[in-house]
């Protein structure tokens, strides 16, 4: 019905962030979350009260207590202490990979989103980028990676190369969305008039425009990639032990929660997943805010 | 006849779709570090030994002769022999591929099962507990990691109330396996009416499709929310409605419209629970193919590797197939 | 005799962060048996949720906050969805613009017609298609059998707009909303369409409530018009009446504008057609040529001009411009 769609009241892009913030509280934990990830990742390895990779004196698997509260290993490792330096490796691996797939994903979306539909060689390239991007997700997510970084030998390198490239085609597919809404507009004809080359008009005036949906996809992805770092170390093909890493902290953990040492990886898992949430979340509520048509 | 058309074109781009993706593997194999010969010679071989082994191996040739080689011996069926098994690949993956199969299956059939009504039901009465509740539960399932989550679910209902069997793969280890007739255990247990084994095999099953549900049934129950919600919105629900259809016609309107998108998440999730099953198969020893991919990873079986990679991208070919022709069979605007 | 439907002073609110607004304020409409009454405004003006509130189709954060709707003696307002839902359809059908968005897409034609018919009357499948084929062949759609099986993407935005009079025709409708009939439809086709519903309305005794931007169809198919500018009836008028003699400051603007389209004039341009209804006093002073200070004061109800029967507006000066006095 024509005139249903009311115009009711629309948040404008001006909106304060804060007050947008306030009134969120998964927004706010989310926020909480990436902070604290970023500052133990900088500080983590430093600020724990025991060592990180070496074994305690004394008895192993320590059941939580004052002086260790989330329990020992089986190697008498200070459980806590190695979940807080974790997000060093994890975070670091999750946005040098994200940070590269972005890259590589934006200029492609927008080579792909842009010359899309055209004639000649700009629209093979287009058809051929996203060819490709369809066989790279023909791949299961995990098993992919799980064979990139098998074929190419485990090591932190090998997982950023593979997470990235498998994170690519996600970037480009977003990229490339936005790229087809915003060449239709009217100020894309204007600079074609103006005379600027059109590789000019892709990059200097349609991508600035087409960024808020892959910048809004960033956190998740991170949250994401940690997610596949952690499992590709707790199969072993990830970060090697003992290097405190979630994913291996979990594995170590793992034939101790069949005889009843629970806390070896429940907390591990437990800030694992909260800090994906946290990722999670921060993305829902940046597209939320970088979207007023969205809203709910 | 408009089907057959469909699915005779659908098959058509088959071939091609899996050229490309066979040469990819091809590819990804070169990738690996080193001389794959002295995976076979070992360190210490004669040159003419390690000659003819290359040549063998046919890794003489120049790449592209390599390349058709491979597609010739896959074709026909030859995947090589397993380094860490010592048997053909083909044999192995046969053996485990069943159990796979079997996890998926359960997990992809109950997580349809609860979420669909679940999806539906919480679109329709948007308020209440119950909402509150799957809310919570959409948002932070999907940030759990699978394995972890199979510890938990160990270590409660193994370790702390003794209620399923402990994560000792698909069968009591004192149970003989059942006839093999479709090589998932329940099923054939049933067929064969063999009770102890299929007492076993599904309390066996239990931990993991549970693990596997409860991660990627937010998948299925959110995309049917937010696709019933688009739908309860929609123009024709809204006119079904001013002609006097009832509540229960207006929500079969809407829901017919929502399957298409609920179909093709149930296609993502047999796509994302193959990559799932990797983890959890490794904790439970399930001793499927995707235990048997992380075995092949570790210790560089580099022709167990390539092969499962080649069959897990098969398989979601397969899914996205089957996905586009129930599209096509429930949507009528699909040329 | 008892008109067929009775709205007094109807009120819609629209719920939002920082309270609610007022959408429909004071809204009285009389719609007499087998009468066509045609209600036009600018888009925005309200005209769509007035027809929606008679159907009770309000939904938060939409809802009626005051004043009757009575139809055929029966209050409405505040009525069960249950008892709504045996009026809508049976006794009050509706019609909408872009008919293909209100279909239901995964469903043949004859189907969705089959269902409407099901919704009041307890027959069968086949009989109810039987119905749905004579539905078909009555708002003239050729080869009504073959049509049946058709989806809405197979047909053409006439064919769907002529299932959709099907539909709101399937049982003997006392009142037929129609709502923006021309609205993304050629014009030829929209005349054809009007004609028909027009025709089977008379042949029917519906009563037709005819909401619409164009004047011309107003003047054409009705016998009333009731002007709605910002959520308010502003002129109620016989069609002859009000051709003749608009009284509101608005009613002439929009005559104006329609002349001047129809002529191929260049339209009127007034930068105060852009300014938004007023919040206090008169909505439309802002805009009007006539305004005076206490039209920012008081907010004029919508009276009888004298010695004109049936003709009622909602201005302070409408007496002075009725008598020529003032030019608006």
């Amino acid at each position: 019905m024509a005139d249903l769609t009311l115009d009711l009241p629309r948040r404008t892009a001006t909106t304060d962030f804060v007050a947008f913030a306030r009134g969120r509280p998964g927004f706010l934990f989310g926020l909480a979350v990436v902070a604290l990830s970023v500052l133990l990742a900088v500080f983590g390895p430093l600020i724990g009260p025991y060592p990180t990779e070496t074994a305690l004196p004394g008895q192993p698997l320590q059941p939580p207590s004052w002086r260790h509260p989330m329990g020992t290993d089986v190697s008498n490792m200070d459980i806590l202490s190695r979940v807080i330096a974790a997000p060093r490796i994890d975070l670091t691996i999750a946005l040098v990979s994200t940070a590269i797939a972005f890259v590589v994903g934006v200029l492609l979306g927008v080579v792909s989103g842009f010359f899309g539909g055209g004639r000649g060689v700009p629209r093979l390239m287009s058809e051929g980028i996203m060819r490709g991007a369809d066989i790279i997700q023909a791949f299961p997510v995990f098993i992919f990676a799980l064979a990139l970084v098998g074929f190419r030998g485990p090591g932190t390198e090998n997982v950023v190369a593979a997470l990235a490239f498998l994170n690519v085609p996600y970037f480009l597919r977003i990229t490339r969305g936005a790229v087809l809404q915003v060449r239709e507009r009217p100020f894309v004809e204007a600079q074609r008039c103006a005379g600027n080359s059109e590789l000019r008009i892709a990059f200097v005036h349609v991508m600035p425009n087409a960024l808020t949906p892959p910048l809004a996809n960033l956190s998740p992805t991170i949250g994401f990639s940690i997610l596949l770092t952690s499992g590709l170390s707790f199969v072993g093909a990830g970060v090697p032990v003992p290097t405190p890493e979630w994913g291996s902290m979990i594995a170590i953990g793992a034939s101790n929660m069949m005889t009843g040492q629970w806390w070896t990886a429940l907390f591990p898992g437990l800030v694992l997943g909260l800090t994906i949430l946290g990722y999670a979340l921060v993305g829902d509520g940046l597209k939320e805010y970088l979207d007023p048509v969205n809203k709910r | 006849m408009r089907l057959l058309k469909y699915v005779a074109r659908r098959l058509l781009v088959l071939p091609v779709q899996l050229l490309i993706v066979s040469l990819i593997v091809f590819v990804l194999v070169r990738q690996m570090p080193g001389d794959p010969t002295f995976l076979y010679t070992g360190p210490f071989a004669t040159t003419d030994r390690v000659a003819e082994v290359r040549r063998q191996l046919g890794l003489d040739e120049p790449l592209h002769v390599q390349y058709v080689r491979y597609l010739d011996r896959i074709a026909h069926g030859d995947f090589g022999l397993s380094m860490r098994t010592s048997q053909p690949v083909v044999a192995d993956i046969r053996q485990r591929l069943p159990g796979t199969m079997e996890l998926i299956l359960y997990s992809v059939v109950l997580s349809v099962a609860i979420g669909v009504p679940l999806g539906v039901y919480t679109a329709i009465r948007d308020k209440g507990i119950l909402n509150r509740l799957v809310f919570l539960y959409g948002m932070t399932a999907g940030a759990l990691p699978d394995f972890w989550f199979a510890l938990i679910a160990i270590f409660l209902f193994f370790y702390t109330l003794d209620w399923l069997p402990g994560p000792m793969g698909r069968l009591d280890l004192m149970l003989a396996k059942p006839a093999d007739i479709t090589g998932l255990y329940t099923i054939d247990s049933l067929l064969t009416g063999n009770w102890a084994a299929l007492a076993s095999a599904s309390a066996q099953l239990a931990l993991p499709v549970l693990t596997l549900v409860f991660i990627y049934m937010s998948l299925v129950l959110k995309n049917t929310r937010s696709a019933m919600e688009d739908m309860l919105r929609s123009d024709f629900v809204l006119y079904a409605r001013a002609a006097g259809l009832s509540r229960m016609m207006q929500w079969r309107y809407a829901l017919r419209n929502a399957m298409p998108p609920v179909i093709t998440v149930t296609g993502i999730l047999t796509w994302f629970l193959l990559g799932g099953a990797v983890l959890v198969e490794t904790v439970f020893a399930w001793g499927g193919l995707g235990q048997y991919a992380v075995q092949s990873v570790v210790n560089s079986d580099y022709a167990a590797l390539q092969a499962v990679v080649l069959l897990s991208a098969v398989f979601t070919m397969a899914v996205f197939l089957v996905v586009d022709l129930a599209y096509f069979v429930i949507d009528p605007r699909i040329k | 005799m008892a008109p067929l439907l009775d709205i007094g002073a109807l009120g819609v609110d629209l719920a939002t962060a920082g309270g609610s607004r007022r959408i429909v304020d004071d809204l009285s409409l009389r719609v007499g048996q087998r009468e066509s009454v045609g209600i036009v405004g600018e888009s925005g003006s309200g005209k769509t949720i007035l027809i929606r509130a008679v159907l009770g189709l309000l939904d938060p954060p939409l809802a009626v906050a005051g004043g009757s709707i009575a139809f055929d003696g029966r209050e409405l307002v505040g009525l069960d969805e249950r008892r709504f839902r045996e009026i809508r359809g049976r006794d009050i059908a509706l019609t909408t613009p872009e008919p293909r968005k209100h279909l239901n897409p995964l469903l043949t034609v004859g189907r969705q017609i089959a269902n409407v018919i099901r919704a009041h009357r307890d027959v069968a499948h086949a009989a109810a298609a039987e119905e749905a084929i004579g539905l078909l062949r009555a708002v003239g759609i050729p080869d009504p059998e073959r049509r049946m099986a058709a989806y809405p993407h197979e047909l053409s935005g006439g064919m769907c707009q002529r299932v959709i009079i099907a539909m709101a025709l399937a049982h003997r409708t006392r009142l037929l909303l129609v709502d923006e009939p021309t609205a993304g439809l050629d014009v030829t086709i929209s005349r054809q369409i009007l004609d028909l519903m027009h025709q089977l309305a008379e042949s029917h005794g519906t009563a037709l409530v005819l909401v619409s931007r164009d004047l011309g169809v107003v003047a054409h198919y009705c016998r009333r018009v009731a002007v709605m500018y910002a959520g308010r009836i502003v002129e109620d008028a016989s069609v002859a009446a009000f051709f003749e003699r608009p009284v509101h400051p608005y009613s002439r603007q929009l005559l104006r504008a329609a002349v001047a389209a129809r002529d191929g004039a260049a339209r009127e341009r007034r930068s105060s057609a852009l300014l938004p209804p007023a919040e206090t006093g008169c909505a439309f002073r802002l805009r009007c040529p006539v305004a005076v200070a206490e039209c920012a004061a008081t907010a004029p109800p919508l009276a009888p001009l004298a010695g004109a029967a049936g003709h009622a507006a909602r201005c302070l000066r409408a007496a002075a411009i009725a008598a020529g006095e003032i030019a608006a």
